[in-house]
Order: structure tokens, then C-alpha cells, then sequence
């Protein structure tokens, strides 16, 4: 009898230990095999506040002119972000939908200044990032406006002096000029015709024409330069054939001092 | 009183003594007593007669009751017996299988479900550095050669698992490894006059056992119009009119858009892991008849197995097996008996060449997600061989599968003979012959028709054939004789065997590239690039054995084996070896009683055995190329086998009447590797030799616990918990580091072989995780700065995924992950993973109750690491799931750039390392035993049992492993590399099978 109590205990003990074994290995077994990996843990631990933005890359013009309206793009792509933008000294014409893009506008400012162009992104976490000051140069600017450039004019021809020559519209093409004497010796009614880009780069062309010179012999003149529709002045360099010659001419206009 | 026994089973010469005896204690009153094979004559209660393996006329074992019998296996040794009932509490379609988790220290791992395809096998760790860990296998007493796939589970009455080199010295320059021996079914187990026949039909199906599930996202611009098509349409293409999205014509290139996030949708999705891998079924039937005559008993079985596996257009691996086995005493005390084996198997591998290179696995997932890869070719042949243009490199795994023969057909005829004389019942004397003939044929075959691509276009192959048929055939003839005696409390034996072993091998090969003619399959019909190789070999072994056991009154026992074996493996230099084992154990349990222990065992050994050399070894190998006759590889006349050295320490333990435990310790040291190693620059044009260099060490710790918790009537539960812990070392390496292969195998590149180092530790790049590292490498970091501050830890954050990188570019395309810097600031290569695990622990449930019966193996690896080479590349090719951004909220999205630079041009970092943890339900099977009264009544006496079990397995895996399965290895020779590539997928099955007895 005291035999059969002995087993009965020992097999309760036997049981009560083994069932617990049992759970403490299954739930160990559990426990262990439903661990996250490396990347699942620290996805877990972070949270949209802790993308922490930096505007680290805008594409746009440094240098601009006046009046010019430039587009300024954030260079990145950033999920759920949002950009703000604002700038001292000029104007922001337009946002894009997405806010990555924005269109600024010179005209008012002074020439030859430096307007602070700002942007900040903001992430879906609501995080703002620090302040990114892109500093824009101005350049002056003037638009053309073509009777500035007609009348007299002093011409400072390089090797020779400095003489008079008129300018006149031309009565067909636009932003054109008509220069009466060319190498202070045009033959009668001579002319030589200038084209001004009217844009930001103030360039002229003097496209290659035929031209009489004050001997009647005929030649030919071709040129390109410089305006500044500020100043109302104008830098040429032609190319210039008389009889049989080729020669390289350099003008330098301004308005005759009347 | 007790009376002890000792009852000797003898198998073939290397049939250890010890590990086979069985010492009995039989209660005075049991009148009868019979052991599976063996009976015992109890006539007059004082003269015991051990008539081994004779069918005699004493009552069965079926008629003691089982209290009165205790049984305990010889404990000096770690031999582990798995008997028949445990083999198939699961129906497996391979013995191996079988043995998973019912042994501590044997690891049985399935690389893949590929039907025929033998699992890795290892006992007690890894013991050689590059060779094969797989065990030797003794089948019927006789050595196994060439595949295993041929064992049929059904057909096994009972398999021995000696772990380590102590318990298989006998087995001397082959027992390396350790040794499973695996025994077949006989008449004798029935009892005398009674004849059975059983017919057991099992039916079932496969699934994938998992998804990689690639991105179904990408990150091009899509056209304006996209809504309109049912295919994607991409921005800055041009299409032709009625394009479908399965051709080439368009123009132009998609880009990406500026954020670079994998989140716009295709136009359609097909799930390519559905189309390649549906799953299919599997099948065995399984027949046999047995009868015990008396002095005649056989057993005769077929059986028919089918596993189709789970690829579409592949069918799988057939075998048909063949058995008769019997026994016939002509006189009481000579015994005759054989084994009859004929297999016939059938295997196709996937693909064709396909199966080697992982291209059919691979492409599956590189596939783009709209690829419709079900749709013809333009010559009529079905799957298109290309289906997405924009990827022209990703052959339709469907056409491969369909289009490519690999076919593998073995026959083999074994047969096993044995003559057991027992005289003056002191002294048996054995002989037998075992012979076993192999043929295989494989070919591989490429149609006419089957395309290539030439410049990125389809074009037809004009197709190829390989073929090469082999024959092995091996000897075994063994000669033993043992004997026992008592001498008053003590008990001895001894055993002297001579074993010749014979091996000769053939195979010959032919290949050829593009037929004349479309439609033939002839040889003669091809016209380039020809080849033919012829190869041969012969090995001779001899093994001359000798053990002897001694026991003091129950307590004291001693066990001793030698083992001097020559192999023609080694040339005269290095040809002949000793092995030898001494092991003891101690009853305490016999001096002292312990309160609850029923039994309790110390016991140590220790013993040696080797690992032979490979064949080609010994020999100058000479490549010819071009006329030119070139020596490659040195031969090494002084190669002999590893030596492996073992000690082990156990304790085993039984007690509160139902608890069995075991624990052992075992260190085991194999010095003299055969390692192939790159001659240095002065030895001319030899490059490679095979030396004996080096010494790896294993220490492994191993423990189980059997229960029998509930023993009733009507409910029985059992469970049984297997621990194993293994931990190895190179602890010599007399040659500069190297790694295990050649140059320019890519997927070993990551693994080093150093001294010091455990085999399996990985290496590469890994990534800076903290700003702590951070701050380590600052003053040498190489990071193209631009807008930022490298010197400066502020200009550094820890992004979501936990990577350090430059602070404010956190889910742009500018987010780059830090790579480790050495201290001269270039990337820091340097150990970032082991694939070893911590230990590994199987839990086996068995419940039954009234007929009703439910069982289920739970395995548990802890830690091991896991080189994901196929996520790695699948980011290489933006196919990657964990790119797919979709579902990501904004704050966690990462664009393409980020996951390149961990993708890194395929270099080894930490980045694809995983960890291998896993729990798995490996088995799980609900039967019913219909209750024999009912069945009496039902069949009139005809059907003795019927049992019908449904049986799954892997159904369940609990892991981080974001693969298909944790379960990986690289090779079976570097079965502790767990590198993972688009390998077979494995299979979770479900089955239903019905078994009857007549």
C-alpha cells in the first residue's frame, strides 16, 4: 500500500514536472522562433517624428537677371514631404502642386543685388526641417526698347577715332537698327544693318550684307557683339572685305553727348 | 531472482557486438521469452538457450507480459536503436526522413523538396573539412553503395544511429562519419505458423512550402494613357499598333521616376510562383507477404512510390522496388537466411541543365510581374521562351521545364547471405556475401528546336545531347566468429571477423551539340563540339576486426574493439591503419538506490576512426586540350586516411518508472583532412594536390528525455525530447587560409577556412549599424561628401531600418547606407555571420486513445545564420519583395538606390545574412485503428487491422527566414554552410494512406 502511495506521488510529481517542462519549452520554443528581424525591430522602435529632414538639394539659377521669373526645384524626392517656400527681395510667382517647385520673380528688386531665396520641408511626421537659404544674384536688366538705340551715336573705332554715325529703325524688322556710317566712309545710301537679341543676353548681329564703301568699291561686312540695354551701348567686331582684303574692325557705341 | 541474458545480434563483420547486446532480466516465473529476432529457449527454468535468429518452438514474445521483461541496451557506447514502430509512426517516403529528430547528434536536413533528392545527413557535427559528411550506411550487414535513394522506408524492421567514432570504430577507415545501419524486414518477426499480408496505399499532395513573393511594384514612369491598356504601358516608349506586352517591337526607354520608389502598379499580375511551382501529388503502395514456417520464414514485398514534387511539366522521381527475404534452419543450429533487393527508379530533374544552374528557381522570381509566361511561342511552341522583353536574360522557367529532358534511371540488384552456425551454444560462427549492382543512365536532352539566344534574340539551339551510363558493382564477403561464456560473476565475449570489401565502377560518357536534323535524338545526328570521357575504378578493402566485452555482476561493463583495414584508396605508403575503441560504464544503480531511479548508468569511451581518401587522389591527373597533354593535379602516394579521435562521457538515467534520459559529451578531433590544396608557383605546371592538412574539432553536447506519461488501457502518451548543441573548430591548418573551392565559385566565396575559425562562419562587407560605429570610423571614412560635414557625427542618423546614414536623406534616393571601414578607411572585410546554431531540439508527441491516435515532431533550431544569395540578387534585379514600397507608409519608404548599395554588385555583406531560427512541425499524423472485434466481425477473421492515417508535414515554420525555407545547406560536404540560392523549394504534404493486414 505504502509502495502504491510512493508511485502515485512520484507520478504526480513526475507529471506536474513535466507539464511544466512541456509549456516552458513550447513557450520558449515560441517565444524564440517569433522574434523580429534586425530591420523589423528598428522599423517597430521608429516613428515619422524621427525622419529628421535636411533640404539638401535645390536646382535653379544662382545668377539671374532682372525681371527674369526662374523655377527653383527641390532635387530629392521625399515621401509624405511638403515644401515651403518664400523669398526677400523678389516674389514667388507660382508653387507647384507637389510644392517641390517653385517660380520666383526678379522684376523688383534693384540691379546688381542679392535676393534670399528660403525653403523648408516639412515630413509626414510633421517635422520641419532647418531653413535652406539659396542666395540669388542680380544682374541688371533692361528691356530693350529700340528708339534708345537710334540717333546719334559715338563710334570709337579701334586704330582710327572716334566719330559720329546715326542710327535709324529699321522700317521692316524689328529690334533692327540701320547704321549711316559705317568706316566713317560709306558710299551713298549705304547702311549697315544691326540685329539686338532683345533677351537677357543683349547680343547683336550684323549679319553679312554687301556694302559700298565712299571709293565705290563694293565689299562685304559681317559682325556680332554686345548691348546693354541699360546703358543704351553697344560693342561690335566685324569682319570687313575691301578690295580684296579681309579686315577685323572693333566699335564701341555710345550715345553722342548732345 | 533474475536471471541475465545476453543475447548477440549479429549482423555482418562490423556488426559490433556491444551496440547489438542486449542484456535481459527475466522474472523467474515468465516461462518463455523471445526478443524481436531472437528466442530464448526457458525450458527447465535454469538452462537458458540462446538460439539466435532461429525460428524455433518456443512461445512468442506476444504471450510474456511485458512487465516481467526489462531491457536495457549495452550503454558504453552512444548507439541510438530506432525499431520499427517509431520509423513509422509518419509514413515516409525515405528512410532518412524517417530519422529525423529520433536521435540526438544525427542532423537530418532537406536542402529542397526535390523529389529523389537525398537529404544531408551528418552525426555529431561535421568532422571533415571538405569531404562528405554523410555516414556510412550498412544495409543487412552489408556496406550500401551508390545512392540511397533506393531504401524503401516501408521495408525496414529497425535502424542504429552509432553517433561518433568511439561507437563505430569497428567500422575503422569508414566509420569517420559515424555509421547507420539499417535492417529489413524478415518472416521471423511473425509468429510460427502464421501468415500476413499487408497492403498499405498512401495518396497525397504537395504545396510549395512557402512564397518568395517578389515586388509586384515597380518604379518607371507609366504613360498618361496608361488606363487604357491592358498591358504597362511606360512613358517615353513608342508601340507598335496591337501590341500585346508579350513581344519585342517597342522603342524607346522607361525610366524612373524621380522619387525611385518601387510603388507604381503593372498592368497585370501573374503569379509565377503559382504557374512553376502548382504542386502535385505523390503515391506509394506498398504490398508484402510474410509467413513463419517454423525452420522456413520470408517476407516478400513490392512496393510502387511516386513524388512528383511540385514543379509544373517535371515528373519527379518513380521507384519500384522488389523484395524477398528469408531464413531457413536447416538444422537447430545452422542458420541460413538472404536478402533479395531489385530497384528500379526514375528521376527527372527540373529543367534540364536548368537544375544546376538555379535558373529555373531564379528566373521564377526575376520574372516581370505582367509576364504572361502561358502564352505560345511564335513557332507554336508552347510558353514563350522569352516573356518580357524588357528582360530578354529571363528565360520562361516553363519553357525550360517542358523543352529540356534530365532524366536519371538506376537499376540495382542487392542481394545479402548469410550462414549462422551456433555451436556448444558458446560459439557462432557467421559467414556471408553481399553483392550489390548498380546501373544508371542519365541523359540530358535539348530538341533541335530549343531556343538560345543569340544577340538577345530567340534562336534555335539546333539542340544537344549528354548521356552517360554507369555501373557499379561492390563485394562483400566476411568470415566471423564470436563467443561467450560466464565465469562466475562475470560475463565475456569475444568476436574475430575478416571482412574483404570489393568495388569496381564504370561509367562512360558522351556529348554532343547540334543535330542535323529536327526530330532526332540520335547521337550519330550530332555535328560539333563532341566529346567522349570514359572512367573507371577499382577499390579493394580488407578489414580485420576484433572486440570483446566483459561484465561484473550487471554493474561493470567493458567493451573493446579493434579494427586494422587497408584500402587500395591509399597507395603502399599509407594503405594499412589500426583503430581501436575501449569504452566502460558503471551501474550505479546496482551499489546504490537512488529514491525514484529505476536505473542510472555512467559510462565513458573513446575510440578512433578515419575517412578514406578519394579514388582519383593517389593518381597524376593529365588534362589534353588541343593535343596537349597537361598535369593538372599531383598525385599523392603518401595519402592516407583522416584520423578521427573521440572521447565521450554519458550519463543515462530511468527513473519514476517512465522517464528515460540520456546526456553525453563528446569530443572529437579528426587531424590528417584530405584537403585539395593550389601547389606553390616552383612545382611547375602541377597546381593541385590532395594532402592530409589539417584538424578540426567537434564538441557536441547531446540529451534526450523519454517519456511514457500516460500508460493506460485505453490512453497512451508518449513524448520524446531530443537536444543536441555542436560547436567546431579548424584547430589546425598547416596551409594558408583558403576558402572551400575553387576560384570562381561564386556561392562559397563568403566562407573561409582559417585556423582557429569554425567551418561555417561567413565573411564579407558588413554595414555601420550605430552612430557609435559611426564615430569609430569618421576620421577615415571615405564618403564623397558634398553638402555635408563628413568629419562630424552630427551629419549622421540611423535611419528606420537601422543603418547609419547621412542625416536628411532619409527615404530619398540619396540614402546610402555606411559600409565598415578598416582603419585605413578602405571597406572592412571581416567575419558577419555563422551558420551554425546554437543547438536544435525535437520534440516528438505521441497520443493515442482507443484506436485513435495522433502524433507530431516539433524541431527547433536555434540561431545558425543564413546567407540569402537569392534575395541578394533578386535586389540586384529590382525584384526583390522588400523593395516593394507600396505598402510602406511614407515615413519607411526606401528608394531603389538604397537597396543597390546593400545589393552591392553581388559582394558578400552583412546585409543578406538572416538568421536560420526555426520551429517547425515537421510531422503531424492523425490515424485510427479500427477495433479488431469489429473487424472480426466485419471481415469473418479475414482482416487482422486496419488503420487509416492522415499525415502532414511540413505544414507549419515559425521564422524570420525570409526565404522559402530556413532549412539550407550548401553542400552535403559543406552541410555547414547555409547559403541559400534558388534551390527546389520545399514542400509541405498532406496525405491520406490506408493499411490493412490479412
Amino acid at each position: 500500500m505504502a509502495i502504491l502511495k510512493v508511485k502515485k506521488m512520484q507520478r504526480l510529481i513526475g507529471n506536474k514536472i513535466l507539464v511544466r517542462s512541456i509549456v516552458t519549452f513550447i513557450t520558449v520554443f515560441l517565444f524564440n522562433s517569433c522574434g523580429k528581424t534586425y530591420i523589423e525591430k528598428s522599423r517597430d522602435e521608429y516613428s515619422p517624428e524621427d525622419v529628421d529632414p535636411i533640404v539638401f538639394s535645390v536646382t535653379g539659377p544662382l545668377t539671374v537677371y532682372q525681371t527674369d521669373t526662374r523655377d527653383y526645384e527641390i532635387g530629392y524626392s521625399r515621401a509624405g514631404s511638403s515644401w515651403s517656400w518664400s523669398v526677400e527681395g523678389a516674389e514667388i510667382a507660382g508653387i507647384s502642386e507637389d510644392t517641390k517647385r517653385a517660380s520666383v520673380f526678379f522684376r523688383d528688386k534693384p540691379s546688381n543685388d542679392t535676393v534670399y531665396l528660403t525653403v523648408s520641408e516639412t515630413t509626414s511626421g510633421g517635422v520641419k526641417s532647418p531653413d535652406t537659404v539659396i542666395k540669388v544674384k542680380v544682374i541688371e536688366f533692361c528691356v530693350l526698347e529700340i528708339q534708345n538705340f537710334t540717333g546719334l551715336f559715338d563710334c570709337n573705332e579701334s586704330g582710327y577715332h572716334t566719330y559720329q554715325v546715326n542710327f535709324r529703325k529699321d522700317p521692316v524688322l524689328s529690334n533692327t537698327i540701320l547704321n549711316d556710317n559705317f568706316w566713317d566712309w560709306p558710299g551713298p545710301g549705304q547702311v549697315v544693318r544691326y540685329t539686338l537679341s532683345g533677351d537677357f543676353l543683349e547680343t547683336v548681329t550684323v549679319p553679312k550684307q554687301t556694302f559700298i564703301f565712299g571709293d565705290g568699291i563694293t565689299g562685304w561686312v559681317e559682325g556680332n557683339g554686345t548691348y546693354k540695354g541699360c546703358s543704351h551701348t553697344m560693342v561690335v567686331d566685324y569682319t570687313v572685305f575691301y578690295d580684296g582684303n579681309l579686315y577685323q574692325t572693333h566699335h564701341e557705341f555710345s550715345p553722342a553727348v548732345k | 531472482m533474475k536471471r541475465l541474458f545476453l543475447l548477440i545480434f549479429l549482423s555482418a563483420c562490423f556488426g559490433t557486438i556491444s551496440p547489438h547486446t542486449k542484456f535481459i532480466t527475466v522474472d523467474e516465473d515468465t516461462v518463455a521469452l523471445g526478443a524481436s529476432r531472437h528466442r530464448i529457449d526457458l525450458s527447465g527454468n535454469s538452462d537458458i538457450k540462446i538460439l539466435d535468429s532461429a525460428p524455433g518452438d518456443q512461445a512468442s514474445l506476444s504471450k510474456v507480459p511485458s512487465a516481467s521483461i526489462k531491457e536495457f541496451n549495452k550503454l558504453t557506447l552512444s548507439v541510438s536503436t530506432i525499431d520499427e514502430k517509431s520509423l513509422k509512426k509518419v509514413n515516409a517516403g525515405s528512410v532518412f526522413s524517417a530519422l529525423s529528430g529520433k536521435s540526438p547528434g544525427l542532423i537530418v536536413l532537406n536542402p529542397s523538396g526535390e523529389p529523389g533528392k537525398l537529404p544531408s545527413i551528418s552525426l555529431r557535427g561535421s568532422s571533415q573539412l571538405t569531404a562528405s559528411q554523410f555516414p556510412l550506411i550498412i544495409l543487412d550487414g552489408a556496406i550500401l553503395e551508390g545512392t540511397l535513394n533506393d531504401i524503401n522506408a516501408d521495408d525496414i524492421e529497425s535502424v542504429e544511429v552509432m553517433r561518433g567514432p568511439a561507437a563505430s570504430a569497428l567500422y575503422g577507415s569508414r566509420g569517420g562519419n559515424g555509421v547507420i545501419e539499417i535492417k529489413t524486414l524478415s518472416g521471423n518477426l511473425l509468429q510460427e505458423g502464421k501468415t500476413e499480408i499487408l497492403f498499405r496505399n498512401e495518396y497525397g499532395i504537395n504545396r510549395a512550402a512557402g512564397k518568395y513573393n517578389p515586388a509586384i511594384h515597380h518604379a518607371y514612369r507609366l504613360a498618361g494613357d496608361q488606363s487604357q491598356f491592358n498591358f504597362t504601358k511606360y512613358e517615353g516608349v513608342t508601340y507598335p499598333d496591337g501590341y500585346t506586352g508579350t513581344m519585342p517591337g517597342f522603342s524607346g526607354t522607361r525610366t524612373d521616376e524621380d522619387d525611385q520608389y518601387m510603388d507604381n502598379a503593372y498592368a497585370a499580375l501573374f503569379d509565377h510562383e503559382d504557374l512553376v511551382l502548382p504542386g502535385n501529388d505523390f503515391l506509394t503502395n506498398y504490398i508484402s507477404a510474410g509467413a513463419n514456417l517454423g525452420k522456413f520464414n520470408y517476407m516478400a514485398s513490392f512496393e510502387n512510390h511516386m513524388q512528383s514534387g511540385i514543379l509544373s511539366e517535371t515528373n519527379g522521381f518513380r521507384r519500384n522496388s522488389f523484395r524477398v527475404n528469408f531464413d531457413y534452419r536447416i538444422i537447430p543450429e545452422l542458420t541460413v537466411s538472404a536478402t533479395n533487393l531489385y530497384v528500379r527508379s526514375k528521376t527527372e530533374v527540373p529543367g534540364g541543365v536548368g537544375a544546376t544552374s538555379s535558373e529555373i528557381f531564379m528566373n521564377t522570381l526575376l520574372l516581370s510581374p505582367d509576364a504572361d509566361i502561358t502564352v505560345k511561342n511564335p513557332d507554336g511552341q508552347p510558353f514563350n521562351f522569352i516573356p518580357d522583353a524588357w528582360t530578354p536574360f529571363v528565360i520562361n522557367p516553363l519553357y525550360l521545364l517542358r523543352k529540356i529532358e534530365n532524366e536519371t534511371e538506376r537499376n540495382r540488384f542487392a542481394g545479402t547471405y548469410r550462414a549462422k552456425l551456433v555451436l556448444m551454444d558458446l560459439l557462432n560462427i557467421e559467414a556471408l556475401y553481399s553483392f550489390q549492382y548498380l546501373t544508371t543512365g542519365k541523359s540530358i536532352y535539348a530538341p533541335y528546336d530549343t531556343y538560345t539566344l543569340s544577340d538577345s534574340m530567340p534562336v534555335y539551339s539546333h539542340g544537344s545531347l549528354s548521356l552517360t551510363n554507369s555501373s557499379l558493382l561492390s563485394g562483400n564477403a566476411m568470415l566471423s566468429a564470436s563467443i561467450s561464456r560466464e565465469f562466475g560473476d562475470i560475463t565475456a565475449g569475444a568476436r574475430l571477423c575478416y571482412l574483404l570489401e570489393k568495388m569496381s565502377f564504370s561509367s562512360d560518357s558522351r556529348y554532343g551539340e547540334a543535330f542535323s536534323r529536327p526530330g532526332t535524338r540520335s547521337f550519330d545526328d550530332l555535328t560539333i563540339n563532341k566529346s567522349e570521357d570514359n572512367f573507371e575504378k577499382k577499390i579493394n578493402s580488407n578489414y580485420i576486426t576484433g572486440l570483446f566485452y566483459a561484465w561484473y555482476r550487471e554493474k561493470y561493463l567493458l567493451d573493446g574493439a579493434f579494427c586494422y583495414s587497408g584500402t587500395s584508396l591509399s597507395d603502399y605508403d599509407g594503405r594499412w591503419h589500426p583503430w581501436m575503441r575501449i569504452s566502460a560504464a558503471y551501474r550505479l544503480t546496482q551499489d546504490f538506490e537512488i529514491p525514484g531511479v529505476n536505473e542510472m548508468r555512467l559510462r565513458m569511451a573513446f575510440g578512433t576512426a578515419g575517412y578514406r581518401p578519394g579514388f582519383q587522389n593517389q593518381f597524376e591527373v593529365f588534362s589534353v586540350s588541343s593535343g596537349n597533354m597537361l598535369r593538372t593535379w599531383m598525385g599523392n602516394s603518401l595519402l592516407k586516411p583522416s584520423l578521427s579521435r573521440e572521447f565521450e562521457a554519458g550519463l543515462n538515467i530511468d527513473f519514476l518508472d517512465r522517464f528515460s534520459f540520456e546526456i553525453v559529451r563528446s569530443v572529437n578531433s579528426t587531424r590528417d583532412q584530405t584537403l585539395l590544396m593550389t601547389l606553390p608557383a616552383q612545382s611547375g605546371e602541377l597546381i593541385n594536390q590532395v594532402m592530409n592538412s589539417g584538424r578540426m574539432t567537434v564538441k557536441s553536447w547531446e540529451a534526450s528525455l523519454k517519456a511514457d506519461v500516460i500508460k493506460t488501457k485505453y490512453l497512451d502518451y508518449s513524448l520524446t525530447l531530443v537536444v543536441d548543441r555542436i560547436r567546431q573548430k579548424i584547430t589546425k591548418l598547416d596551409v594558408p587560409p583558403f576558402r572551400p573551392a575553387l576560384p570562381g565559385e561564386q556561392e562559397y566565396m563568403s566562407f573561409y577556412f582559417r585556423e582557429g575559425e569554425t567551418p561555417g562562419a561567413m565573411y564579407g562587407y558588413s554595414w555601420v549599424r550605430s552612430l557609435e560605429e559611426m564615430k569609430n570610423q569618421l576620421a577615415v571614412s571615405d564618403l564623397p561628401s558634398t553638402w555635408w560635414d563628413d568629419s562630424s557625427i552630427d551629419s549622421y542618423v540611423v535611419n528606420s531600418d537601422g543603418y547609419v546614414i547621412v542625416k536628411g536623406t532619409e527615404g530619398t534616393t540619396s540614402e546610402i547606407p555606411v559600409k565598415k571601414n578598416d582603419t585605413s578607411g578602405m571597406p572592412l572585410f571581416s567575419k558577419i555571420g555563422d551558420s551554425n546554431p546554437n543547438f536544435r531540439i525535437w520534440l516528438s508527441n505521441s497520443l493515442s486513445f482507443n484506436g485513435i491516435g495522433i502524433y507530431a515532431l516539433l524541431e527547433w533550431k536555434n540561431g545558425g545564420d543564413i546567407y540569402n544569395r537569392t534575395a541578394q540578387n533578386l535586389a540586384g534585379h529590382k525584384r526583390l519583395g522588400m523593395m516593394d514600397q507600396f505598402r510602406n507608409p511614407d515615413f519607411l519608404k526606401k528608394a531603389i538606390p538604397y537597396y543597390m548599395e546593400f545589393y552591392d554588385n553581388n559582394s558578400f555583406n552583412d546585409f543578406w545574412v538572416e538568421d536560420g531560427s526555426y520551429l517547425k512541425l515537421r510531422e503531424l499524423a492523425l490515424f485510427y485503428e479500427f477495433p479488431a472485434p469489429m473487424l472480426k466481425d466485419f471481415s469473418k477473421g479475414y482482416v487482422k487491422s486496419l488503420k487509416l492515417s492522415l499525415t502532414a508535414r511540413n505544414i507549419f515554420t515559425l521564422t524570420n527566414y525570409s526565404g522559402y525555407d530556413p532549412e539550407v545547406l550548401a553542400t552535403d560536404s559543406y552541410n555547414y554552410y547555409a547559403y541559400d540560392y534558388a534551390g527546389y523549394p520545399h514542400c509541405k504534404s498532406y496525405s491520406l494512406s490506408v493499411e490493412l493486414k490479412f
